[in-house]
């Protein structure tokens, strides 16, 4: 199984130190994201991959095991789906 | 000052225009309580000459027919059409002041409108975003009646450009048991005789001090967004409050983001960013008078 991801156009992302803040200019729709969702938004934005969040995350939250940050990983990304940040695709490889 | 004598003429034939911060109105009605009391608010305002493009020509006027002399009527009139109800005479210029807020923040659009009182120090304003019950306009009139100058009690208008709040000077909306309030804690308070029965009870316009009317052009940088809140017995205290969160509830008060989207998330973050951001509990006056006082102090 792997994870096709794609942003919603037109984001403006504000990073305060205690939350983060989006516009989504296709809805007209803002939201309050919490911190770590809004960093994964924001490496995503910056076209990160999956992969690529998940090792920078293991760096920046060394208190954190690898299944807790795949766990936070995939509940920021159903958040972020929910809003209509992105959209995630699920796709079974053969 | 312009003499009562030429503002009743023009109010009554082609309309007074005045200049309100960033706005200009044309206001026009031969109701005489209204003439009166518009007179006694805006004679020290700056006035403009006809030949000077105005945003918003408004008018009260008397409806014809049997509600002209039967349970009398007043409408309010922007650029020809009534937007509301007609509602009764006595009513007549706190209508007039309704109608001049709903104008800003229906078209206002050059500017980000808050629903905020706004009050300042130097250059230092500080935004009191709440909804109506919170208690902002008597805490509004209880600062300005203390040496802040009033920039409104009802409509932040911030600039798209710098993130800078210009004023507007108008009365104060004092509402209920906030009038016998400040009337005993101010007894130099200019306030307009009550009106009752309104739809948001009885309500007294307290009159902005020449000071503000004065400075009226002066915009001020937004220092610190506070969310006052009024109730019973508790010690008026400052807390911190989340950024995001301030600036999710900032814009939820604010009548046209959502008009000018990206530009006004852009500006209501710099503000957010750059501001200190509070709750502000309060029951005495006298304590968040010395509150808020401290706050100019803040680098």
């Amino acid at each position: 199984m792997m994870e096709n991801i794609t942003i919603a156009g037109n984001l403006f992302i504000r990073c305060f130190s205690d939350g983060v803040v989006v516009f989504n200019g296709a809805t007209g729709d803002t939201h309050k994201l919490d911190v770590l969702t809004g960093k994964i938004l924001y490496y995503l934005e910056s076209s990160m991959s999956i992969d690529n969040i998940k090792s920078t995350l293991e760096i920046e939250m060394p208190e954190q095991s690898i299944v807790d940050i795949d766990e936070y990983i995939g509940k920021s990304l159903n958040m972020l789906h929910e809003y209509s940040l992105v959209v995630v695709d699920e796709r079974r490889v053969e | 000052m312009i003499s009562k004598e030429v503002f009743n003429k023009r109010i009554k034939t082609d309309g007074v225009n005045i200049e309100l911060g960033p706005f200009s109105f044309n206001i026009k009605t031969t109701i005489p309580n209204a003439i009166e009391e518009a007179y006694i608010n805006y004679k020290d305002h700056e006035f403009l000459d006809a030949n000077k493009f105005i945003d918003f020509h408004i008018s009260l006027e008397r409806p014809k027919g049997i509600r002209r002399w039967i349970k009398p009527n007043v409408e309010f009139y922007f650029d020809g059409h009534s937007p509301f109800k007609p509602l009764p005479l006595p009513q007549a210029y706190p209508m007039l002041e309704w109608g001049m807020n709903w104008c800003i923040a229906n078209y206002g659009h050059y500017f980000l409108i808050i629903h905020a009182a706004v009050v300042a120090k130097g250059n230092k304003a500080i935004l009191l975003p709440a909804p109506q019950g919170s208690g902002k306009s008597t805490l509004c009139a209880a600062l300005v009646n203390s040496g802040w100058r009033l920039f409104s009690d009802e409509l932040a208008i911030i600039s798209l450009k710098d993130a800078s709040v210009f004023p507007c000077v108008r009365p104060v909306s004092l509402k209920n048991e906030s009038i016998n309030i400040i009337k005993s804690r101010f007894p130099d308070a200019r306030l307009m005789p009550s009106v009752h029965d309104t739809t948001k009870g009885t309500v007294s316009l307290m009159m902005p001090g020449l000071e503000s009317v004065k400075q009226g052009n002066c915009p001020a940088k937004i220092s610190a967004i506070v969310f006052p809140k009024y109730q019973l017995e508790v010690n008026g205290k400052f807390e911190v409050k989340d950024k995001s969160q301030t600036f999710i509830e900032l814009i939820q008060n604010s009548f046209n983001y959502h008009v000018i989207s990206n530009q006004s998330f852009n500006i209501a973050g710099d503000i957010v960013e750059s501001a200190y951001c509070y709750e502000y509990i309060y029951s005495d006056l006298t304590k968040a008078i010395l509150d808020f006082d401290s706050l100019v102090d803040l680098d």
